[in-house]
């Protein structure tokens, strides 16, 4: 092969990405005002927190309704709106530049802590648990909101709003091909008094919609589930159904994601085939699908890993522990936090990975979690909003009612749903694959075979990490 | 004008059809081959040969994505001239970029005789996988031609970080080409 050839080559390849590299998308960029382009996605997954907050004595006050927030109408993605869809992809692109990851420390704080469990499966999302956590640090103050920010790694709400915003628009997505949807709420007990400048914010930096109910009532609560059911596309339908808020809770908070998208390279539906999976509680037969590409192969001191890309979007990262070596006993030593912070931000500086040929076999799985975040939170240092009377909701209400109510976090809740089969990923994961511990793979092919317990995370386009799990139950 | 419409005019033969697309896609054929050849005299003669091939291939061609169609044809006109310099001891942009390139080439048992398109195909599918701003990295680069100050300035970071940027990204279609010089059982 000659470099002429290599050229030609280059020459020659797709127009789609050609026409997202145009080098005149600057110049476009000031002509319009910020949109997002609509975004291909090969993978959809679901998460919804609540938080819902009670008084130490029950409280009937009076409330407002507010505003249903409008999210962006992104361009379709056809073939007759290539131009503008290019607009929006450039403009995207250059939002992404700006904008900080999601802090190491944040990670390496939380996905243990979420992720590390009983021998079932367990999935959240670091992405929208750190909308939630952005939101509660909004509505308080003092120690309170510095314990919050601490978690989120980040020094102060100025910060944090700007991150959180960028967040927000560049992961986004409604283009018909690919979705990645991001919303917030807030749920006001009805004759709740509550100070205006901070909803306007919550609507404005965190696109919150903003409800008034009798709580715990029935209506009020079937219009919580619905809000979930419509925002997570009926995916956890049946953890949504769980969630009610109790008469004596003043406000709750709601924050869900939603995420499809498809591989880049389906599975042959054909080579999926009833295999066995050694769960940690005996064998159980899974629909096995299987690959074999070139790709690139990772390992760290006690597992081996690969990704299977996303079309226009990210990638499903797996990850499988070392024989000898359970998910959550890679997960206690820091090295997944700090391999997926490397991964995602860019794999080039991974120091141990090549090129090899994987033959991979991933389990078609539908997994879900139903994770109760208080004892999590509390483990993670947010004590003070969990104490009535010592939580501090300055933001949120007159210094009159906070005196009476007393406001603290009495209940958080993350469901998180994800589902892959031989087109597509609904949830987010890493791909894991069998490895070879801290060497190199001895030859050129490497046999990647998920028959055990192992973890995934699933990254939008943008490397942020939307979905981490570990399935010991395909 | 839209494209649709200029597409037309080809259909209809009416030479109007070059000077509308000159209007709307000269800049963008311009700015490739001037990335390329440096050398003014070139490049204008290089984009007039664009026009003359996009007239005698529309019709029958009807490109979906008119304004790449015509970048195509600018890069297959680009190395041909380019060529032709070479012979007479004149480079250009291009020399550049073909020398960088050169870290891509796969050593060891490769084919040698891997199909253009097929070829295409597989870089195409390495983009694919790669972060989608290492991906416009590389087309601005290899594609477009854009020199790598110009990259630094319009993406962000210094020169130096692109440029080492660009050596992991060839280092990376190295190794993909090497690994599909491996048969497939």
């Amino acid at each position: 092969m000659k470099r002429e050839d290599l050229y030609d080559g280059i020459t020659g390849i797709r127009e789609d990405l050609i026409e997202k590299a145009a080098p005149d998308a600057v110049s476009k960029k000031k002509q319009r005002t910020r949109r997002i382009r609509p975004w291909m996605a090969a993978a959809a997954a679901i998460l919804a927190v609540v938080l819902i907050f009670n008084v130490t004595t029950g409280g009937g006050l009076r409330g407002y309704a507010l505003a249903e927030v409008q999210y962006p109408k992104r361009v379709q993605d056809t073939p007759w709106n290539q131009e503008a869809s290019m607009d929006e992809y450039h403009e995207r692109l250059q939002l992404i530049e700006e904008t900080e990851a999601i802090s190491d420390q944040y990670l390496a704080a939380v996905l243990p802590e979420l992720l590390t469990g009983d021998g079932e499966n367990r999935i959240c999302s670091p992405l929208n648990l750190y909308f939630g956590l952005s939101m509660l640090a909004e509505l308080t103050a003092g120690e309170t909101q510095a314990q919050i920010l601490n978690l989120l790694d980040c020094g102060e709400m100025d910060a944090l709003r700007t991150q959180v915003d960028n967040l927000w628009n560049i992961t986004y997505q409604d283009d018909g091909k690919v979705t990645t949807k991001l919303a917030n709420s807030i749920w006001l007990a009805e004759d709740l008094p509550y100070l205006q400048e901070v909803m306007d914010t919550l609507a404005e930096v965190y696109h919150v919609s903003s409800y008034q109910g009798k709580m715990g009532s029935a209506g009020y609560n079937r219009a919580l589930q619905t809000w979930l059911n419509q925002n997570t596309n009926g995916m956890v339908k049946k953890a949504a159904g769980t969630v009610a808020m109790d008469p004596d809770d003043v406000f709750a908070l709601a924050s869900t994601l939603y995420y499809k998208a498809m591989w880049s390279h389906k599975f042959d539906k054909g080579a999926t085939k009833s295999e066995t999976f050694h769960a940690p509680d005996g064998d159980e037969t899974v629909k096995m699908m299987h690959s074999y590409t070139a790709g690139t192969y990772l390992w760290g001191d006690h597992f081996g890993a690969t990704w299977k890309s996303l079309r226009s979007s990210g990638s499903m990262i797996l990850i499988l522990p070392d024989e000898g070596y359970t998910p959550e006993d890679i997960l206690a030593t820091g090295e997944v936090a700090d391999f997926l912070s490397v991964l995602s931000r860019d794999a080039d500086n991974w120091e141990n990975s090549g090129q090899y040929f994987i033959n991979l076999a991933l389990p078609a799985f539908d997994v879900s979690s139903n994770l109760d975040l208080v004892d999590a939170l509390q483990n993670l240092g947010l004590e003070d909003v969990l104490v009535p009377g010592v939580a501090d909701f300055t933001p949120m209400m007159p210094e009159g009612a906070l005196e009476v109510l007393k406001p603290f976090l009495s209940a958080a809740t993350q469901a998180t749903r994800v589902i892959t089969d031989e087109e597509g990923v609904e949830g987010a994961s890493y791909v894991v694959i069998h490895g070879a511990g801290a060497a190199a793979p001895p030859d050129d092919e490497v046999d990647f075979v998920l028959d055990r317990p192992f973890l995934f995370a699933v990254t939008g386009d943008t490397g942020e990490l939307l979905f981490v799990g570990v399935v010991n139950h395909p | 004008m839209e494209d649709e419409e200029i597409l037309e005019l080809y259909f209809q033969r009416q030479e109007s059809a070059i000077v509308e697309t000159e209007r709307k896609h000269g800049p963008y054929c311009r700015s490739i081959a001037n990335n390329l050849l440096w050398d003014r005299r070139d490049v204008d003669e290089c984009v007039a040969d664009t026009w003359y091939a996009a007239w005698t291939r529309i019709p029958p061609d009807r490109p979906s994505h008119f304004r790449t169609f015509l970048g195509r044809i600018v890069r297959n006109l680009a190395v041909s001239r380019y060529r032709k310099n070479h012979a007479e001891k004149r480079g250009g942009g291009l020399e550049v970029l073909l020398s960088e390139l050169e870290d891509c080439l796969p050593t060891g048992d490769v084919q040698e005789t891997l199909e253009q398109k097929e070829l295409a195909q597989l870089i195409s599918d390495w983009l694919d996988g790669l972060p989608a701003a290492d991906c416009v990295l590389f087309v601005r680069r290899y594609w477009y031609g854009e020199a790598v100050r110009d990259l630094a300035h319009s993406l962000g970071g210094t020169p130096n970080r692109v440029t080492k940027k660009l050596q992991r990204l060839r280092g990376g279609l190295r190794q993909r080409l090497e690994k599909e010089g491996v048969p497939l059982s």
